[in-house]
């Protein structure tokens, strides 16, 4: 109840923020909406010259391009901010702060700053999703629903665990700007069909670096395809997972012998 | 020509001081790439597709390979570094230097290009060694065409950044912008995906457009997919941008230093 009173701190001043650039906001918004739209683009264009890719139709694709820029944008919009920033705090001291307060030093660096710039990019993916949710012709309830949007925590759980994991790993490696991008390049992975995998790389992607649920899951929901034994097993994936990360986090900060201080 | 010499050397000291910024990118940069290729090997996969919009597997790969090695020599990012500059106040010690800061921008960033392509020839070597089946080797006119493609390729490349650079003057969170710029070049240059494509009508504009001459160009030529003709009026297109891009920058630029306030200085 604390945390969630504390959450909405976070929110609130993330808000008031990033209302100080306002032009900003619109470009950002912009960038990110191109981005997308030329990725439709780059798949209409293919698939004007094809029917498939392996198994896959066009609106199988699109199906999981929506997937995919709905995740990236949620995770975007709750950690990006956070995440970027962490190997700085870490290097140069920043971190003890937080660690002497009494909250939890992951809850508070894991989802401190909002990005709301990403707010309006949930829309087009949305959008996209719906269509080819119904141009695949698949049924709709809303038990259906419940199970989609099970899905879809359940994904994020995945991709935030393993994301964390990587961002641990700071502790170590010291001062790497750009380490929260090693998890976002090996997530764009995840934004073609993934039946393109095989061999190593799907045995890596599924076994070693299990990214590849955070797509098959909500994509298996969405279809009406993800069975009761199927859901329990990505659940449990996703509740260990969560698990492996926060010891993992707990082992960092006993080793963390603060900088410069 | 001495002080731009100097600032070569600077910048090879500072891109080696980042190797592993830069290794940590080359490893993204091959990751992003291998993706693309299992793309292409499973619509190839499918039975009965020899050709798609008059490429082989043999002629894509060869195509995503040579587009790969063409960004990475060519693709300047020094915007990022203007607008840190112009939004500290930096900018007002390079002003009172009696060197264009423009040029040493430039300068600064082909020498952070040259590093980061040898230090990438040996994983692009690996994957030539990977792929050598599907590899389509040019004929040494080709070869030569296409080195000298790039050359006005990178001049447009890094006039293009000079020009968001400038953009910094009157804006205060430019980062946005630069990636908006970023992804349609991606797009627009057939990195992506190549210009054949899209459609005919596109084609013919994208003739007359910069963005063509960064990444289809060059590769194009070392395919030997454009005839004699192609490739002079292509070359003279491309030549013609330069000093277009190149008047309006210093016409931008000038007005953006008078615009600047240098603050914090």
């Amino acid at each position: 109840m604390r945390y969630l009173k504390l959450y909405g701190h976070f929110v609130a001043t993330s808000f008031m923020g990033e209302m100080m650039y306002r032009r900003g906001f619109w470009l950002s918004v912009l960038a990110r909406v191109a981005w997308f739209l030329f990725f439709v683009a780059f798949y209409s264009l293919l698939y004007g010259q094809i029917t498939q890719i392996a198994t896959w139709g066009y609106w199988d694709t699109m199906l999981l391009l929506a997937t995919f820029f709905l995740l990236e944008t949620i995770l975007y919009l709750l950690f990006i901010k956070n995440f970027s920033n962490l190997p700085h705090m870490i290097a140069d001291g920043d971190l003890d702060l937080w660690l002497i307060k009494p909250v939890d030093a992951q809850f508070v660096l894991s989802l401190r700053h909002t990005s709301f710039t990403s707010f309006l990019n949930l829309l087009p993916p949305l959008f996209l999703l719906v269509l080819a949710f119904i141009k695949l012709g698949l049924s709709f309830s809303w038990a259906s629903l419940g199970m989609i949007l099970a899905a879809f925590v359940i994904a994020l759980i995945i991709a935030y665990s393993i994301w964390l994991m990587i961002m641990t790993l700071a502790f170590w490696l010291g001062r790497v700007d750009v380490l929260h991008e090693a998890f976002l390049s090996l997530f764009r992975f995840l934004q073609f069909p993934t039946v393109i995998y095989s061999g190593a790389v799907l045995l890596f992607l599924t076994y070693v670096l299990p990214i590849i649920f955070i797509v098959t899951i909500p994509l298996a929901s969405l279809r009406g395809s993800l069975t009761w034994p199927n859901f329990l097993l990505g659940l449990s994936l996703a509740v260990l997972l969560f698990i492996v990360s926060r010891l993992f986090w707990l082992f960092a900060i006993r080793y963390y012998s603060s900088a410069s201080s | 020509m001495a002080k731009y010499l100097a600032v070569f050397k600077v910048g090879l000291l500072n891109a080696f001081a980042y190797r592993f910024t830069i290794v940590f990118f080359l490893v993204m940069h091959f990751l992003a790439l291998a993706v693309i290729f299992f793309l292409w090997l499973a619509i190839f996969n499918s039975p009965g597709q020899a050709e798609i919009a008059g490429y082989s597997l043999a002629s894509i790969v060869t195509y995503y390979l040579g587009a790969s090695i063409v960004r990475q020599a060519i693709a300047s990012h020094f915007e990022y570094q203007m607008a840190s500059e112009i939004l500290r106040g930096k900018l007002s010690i390079y002003l009172l230097k009696p060197f264009s800061y423009l040029f040493y921008q430039m300068i600064r960033s082909w020498t952070w290009q040259l590093l980061s392509l040898i230090l990438s020839l040996a994983l692009y070597l690996a994957a030539i060694i990977l792929l050598r089946d599907y590899i389509i080797v040019p004929s040494l006119v080709q070869a030569a065409l296409f080195l000298l493609a790039l050359i006005p390729g990178a001049i447009i490349y890094a006039l293009v950044s000079a020009i968001f650079g400038t953009l910094t003057f009157w804006l205060l969170d430019p980062n946005n912008l630069f990636g908006l710029k970023e992804t349609i070049i991606v797009f627009l240059s057939g990195f992506l995906l190549p210009l054949a494509f899209f459609p005919p009508v596109l084609q013919d504009v994208f003739f007359y457009l910069p963005f063509r001459y960064l990444i289809s160009f060059p590769v194009e030529i070392f395919l030997g997919r454009l005839s004699g003709t192609a490739i002079w009026q292509g070359f003279l297109v491309e030549l013609a941008w330069i000093p277009l891009l190149a008047i309006f920058l210093s016409w931008f630029w000038q007005k953006g230093v008078r615009h600047y306030e240098a603050v914090g200085s």
